[in-house]
C-alpha cells in the first residue's frame, strides 16, 4: 500500500525545446488503479519511467508515501513496470522469466519454484512453465509478463498499454485479471493507455494528458458528467459544442436561449455541450431548450441509431449541427428530410470556457 | 537479441529441415578448407618425394617427430600462439561490447568520425604503424615481449570486433535491461543475464574473427616480438625458407588444426537465425 504523489513532475529529453512532461502534479491513492490517459505521444510512458526511475526528471518530485525516490535507483524502488511489448526475456523459459525478479533478489530454487508454480494459476497459466516465450500466444505472453510483474510484491505496480497488443476478445480477458488481482493484492497502480473506454471500465481515478499537460483528473464519471473544457469531453466522445453567452441560469444561443443548472463558470462567453445520448429527440411537452431541425444524415449502430440534425439557428448564426444517439428502433421515426423536434434537458447541459 | 520470433512455425516444425541445412553448411565449409591440405598431409610424411612421382617414393615420421618431440621450437610456438590469440581475443571482447554499444545503439556528435577511426586500421598497411608504435613500445619496454605482441595484435582485431558487436546492437533492445532493472536485477545482474545472452553469438562470432585474424598474423609480431616472441607463422616461415618440405606441411597442418576446431565448435552460431545475430547475416 503505496500512495504516489508527483509534484511538478517534468520531463525535458536533450535536443527537444518541448516538454514531454510538463509540470505533472498528481496524488495517486493507495492501492488504487489510476490510469494515466491520453493520445499517442502525450508523454504517458515517459511519466511511467520516470517513476520506474527509468527516466530522471528534468524538474520535480515523485514520492512514495511522502518520501522521495528520486534518487533511489530503480531496482531499490520496488517498482515493477510492465512495458507496452511485453519483454519477455526470449532466452529464458516461462517459469524462468516469472522467476527472475525473485532469483535476483537471491531466493532459493525451491522457494521460486514454489511461487512461480503459484503465480502462473493466479494468471491461468498452470503447466506451461518450461514453454519458452516465442512458443506462446499474445494474450499468455502479456500474462506471463504480468505475473513476473506480481511476483516480486511491488510498491507501485505500473503496466504500460497492458492490452494494446490484444484483440478485442482477449482485452476483455485481460482486463479482468488485471482488475481482480488488483483487487486481491490491492496494490497501487498507474496504468498507462490511449483508450478511453479501457480507462473508464478499469480505473478508479483517471488523469487525461494532453501534450505533456494535465487536462483533468477525477473519477471516470467527471470525464463525461463534468469535462473541464471541450478538448477533454471531445477525447471522451463529447460531440455537441454550441457557443453561446451565459447570463445567471440562460444561456443566449444560436438555438435560442437554453436553461442550465451548471453554475461552473462566470457570466460571459462560454460554450454549451451536451452529449449525443442526453438530447431526446422527437418528444412533445416541454417548453424550454427546445429545438426543431431537419434530420441529414441517419445511421444504425445495432444497439443505438445515431442522427445529425441540422438546426437553422437565429439572429444571424449559422445554422448549427448536433449529433443525438437514441434508440434503434427509432432509425425508422425519422428518415433524412423529416424536421424533427429536439429537447436538450438543463441538468444535462454543461459548461466550458469558450476558446478563442 | 530476436526482438520476437519472426515466426511460430520455425519452433513447431521439427527441426531438423534446419539442422540438415546447417550440416550441409558445416560440411562444404570443412571439405572446402580441407581438400588443399590432402598434399600437406601427404608431404609430412614424406621422406623422398621428387618430380614426376605421384606419391613421395619413401614415407618417413620425421616432421612430425620434429613437431611433437621434446625441445623443438613447434610446441612453445604454439603454445605462444594459444596465449596471444586468446588474450587478444579477450581483450578485444572487452573493448568490442562498450565500443559496439555505442556504436550500434547510440547516435552522438562525432559517431561517423569514430566509426572512421575504428576502420582505418583496415585500410592503412599495418606495416606503417608498427614502425611507429614499435618506437612506443621500445620506451615503455614492450618491445620484443608477449604482452607487446599481444597489444599489437589489437590494431588488426578491434576493428572486426567492434564493427560484428556494433552490428550486434544494432539489432538489440535494450528495453530489456529496462525491464530487468524495474524487477530488481543489479546492474552485473543485468549484463550477466539478459545482455550477456544476448549478444553471446555474436561474441562468438567476433572471437572466431579475432582469434583467427592473431592466430595467423606474421608480420606485426615479427617487428614487436623481435625474434624473441616466435609464434607458429614465425616458424613456419622459417622453414618454408630452408625448404624443409616435409616440417613446413607438418606445421602448416597443427597451424590450421585450430582454426578449423574453431570454426566447427562455433558453426551454430554461423548458421541459421543466429548468424543474423552475429551480424553475418544468414548464411
Ligand atoms: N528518448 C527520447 N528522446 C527524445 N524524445 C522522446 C524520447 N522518448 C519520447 N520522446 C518524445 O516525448 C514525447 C512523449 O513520448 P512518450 O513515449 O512518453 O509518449 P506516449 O504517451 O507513451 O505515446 P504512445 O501512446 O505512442 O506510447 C513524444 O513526443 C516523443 O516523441
Ligand atoms: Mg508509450
Amino acid at each position: 500500500m503505496t500512495q504516489v504523489d508527483l509534484q511538478k513532475l517534468t520531463k525535458i529529453y536533450p535536443g527537444s525545446d518541448s516538454p514531454a512532461v510538463h509540470a505533472l502534479s498528481l496524488t495517486m491513492p493507495s492501492g488504487r488503479i489510476t490510469a494515466l490517459l491520453g493520445p499517442s505521444g502525450c508523454g504517458k510512458t515517459t511519466a511511467l519511467k520516470m517513476i520506474a526511475g527509468l527516466i530522471t526528471p528534468s524538474e520535480g518530485n515523485i514520492l512514495f508515501d511522502g518520501d522521495s525516490i528520486v534518487g533511489v535507483p530503480t531496482e531499490k524502488r520496488e517498482v515493477v513496470m510492465a512495458f507496452q511489448n511485453h519483454l519477455l526475456f526470449p532466452h529464458m523459459s516461462v517459469s524462468q522469466n516469472v522467476g527472475f525478479g525473485l532469483k535476483m533478489r537471491g531466493l532459493d530454487r525451491h522457494t521460486i519454484q514454489r511461487r512461480v508454480s503459484e503465480m502462473l494459476d493466479l494468471v491461468r497459466l498452470p503447466g506451461l512453465d518450461d514453454r519458452r516465450p516465442h512458443q506462446l500466444s499474445g494474450g499468455q505472453q502479456q500474462r506471463v509478463a504480468l505475473a513476473r510483474a506480481l511476483i516480486v510484491e511491488p510498491r507501485v505496480l505500473l503496466l504500460d498499454e497492458p492490452l494494446s497488443n490484444l484483440d478485442a476478445h482477449l482485452r476483455g480477458e485481460m482486463r479482468e485479471l488485471i482488475h481482480d488481482v488488483q483487487q486481491q493484492f490491492k496494490l497501487t497502480t498507474i496504468f498507462v493507455t490511449h483508450d478511453q473506454e479501457e480507462a473508464v471500465v478499469l480505473a478508479d481515478q483517471i488523469a487525461l494528458l494532453f501534450e505533456g499537460q494535465l487536462h483533468q483528473y477525477g473519477p471516470p464519471q467527471a470525464f463525461y458528467e463534468r469535462p473541464l473544457n471541450e478538448r477533454v469531453a471531445r477525447f471522451f466522445g463529447g460531440i455537441n459544442f454550441i457557443p453561446g453567452y451565459k447570463r445567471g441560469s440562460v444561456i443566449e444561443t444560436g438555438l435560442g436561449q437554453l436553461q442550465c443548472y451548471s453554475a461552473a463558470l462566470s457570466d460571459g462567453a462560454v460554450v454549451v455541450t451536451i452529449r449525443p445520448e442526453n438530447v431526446a429527440i422527437g418528444r412533445n411537452g416541454s417548453e424550454i431548450n427546445v429545438a426543431h431541425g431537419r434530420v441529414e444524415s441517419s445511421t444504425y449502430l445495432g444497439t443505438h441509431a445515431r442522427f445529425k440534425v441540422s438546426v437553422q439557428a437565429g439572429n444571424g448564426h449559422p445554422p448549427l449541427v448536433l449529433e443525438v444517439v437514441a434508440d434503434a428502433s427509432s432509425i425508422h421515426l425519422y428518415p433524412v428530410g423529416q424536421t424533427v423536434k429536439l429537447y436538450l434537458p438543463p441538468e444535462k447541459i454543461w459548461l466550458v470556457p469558450a476558446e478563442d | 537479441m530476436q526482438k520476437v520470433a519472426p515466426s511460430q512455425s520455425i519452433s513447431i516444425k521439427p527441426r531438423w529441415g534446419n539442422s540438415v541445412g546447417r550440416w550441409l553448411a558445416v560440411g562444404a565449409i570443412v571439405v572446402g578448407l580441407l581438400l588443399p591440405f590432402l598434399p600437406l598431409l601427404i608431404w609430412s610424411f614424406s621422406h623422398r618425394w621428387y618430380f614426376p612421382a605421384v606419391a613421395p617414393t619413401e614415407w618417413s615420421l620425421r616432421a612430425w617427430r620434429y613437431v611433437f618431440g621434446d625441445n623443438t621450437q613447434a610446441l612453445q610456438a604454439l603454445g605462444y600462439s594459444f596465449v596471444i590469440a586468446s588474450a587478444t581475443t579477450l581483450l578485444s571482447i572487452a573493448i568490442g561490447i562498450p565500443a559496439g554499444r555505442a556504436l550500434g545503439l547510440h547516435e552522438f556528435r562525432g559517431k561517423a568520425l569514430v566509426r572512421f577511426l575504428i576502420l582505418a586500421p583496415t585500410i592503412v598497411p599495418p606495416l606503417a604503424v608498427a614502425m611507429g608504435i614499435h618506437i612506443v613500445f621500445i620506451r615503455y619496454g614492450l618491445a620484443n615481449s608477449l604482452p607487446g605482441v599481444v597489444l599489437v595484435h589489437l590494431i588488426p582485431v578491434t576493428p572486426y570486433m567492434v564493427l560484428v558487436m556494433a552490428s550486434v546492437f544494432a539489432n538489440y533492445n535494450p528495453q530489456y535491461e529496462e525491464q530487468a532493472r524495474t524487477l530488481g536485477a543489479r546492474p552485473w545482474q543485468v549484463f550477466w543475464y539478459v545482455t550477456l545472452p544476448a549478444i553471446f553469438p555474436g561474441i562468438i562470432v567476433g572471437g572466431l574473427f579475432a582469434f583467427i585474424i592473431s592466430w595467423s598474423e606474421y608480420l606485426l609480431t615479427l617487428l614487436i616480438g623481435g625474434g624473441q616472441v616466435i609464434t607458429l607463422p614465425l616458424l613456419l616461415f622459417s622453414f618454408a625458407n630452408s625448404g624443409d618440405n616435409a616440417i613446413t606441411a607438418a606445421l602448416s597442418i597443427v597451424f590450421i588444426g585450430p582454426a578449423v576446431l574453431f570454426l566447427i565448435l562455433t558453426s551454430r552460431y554461423l548458421t541459421g537465425r543466429n548468424a543474423a545475430i552475429g551480424g553475418i547475416g544468414r548464411l
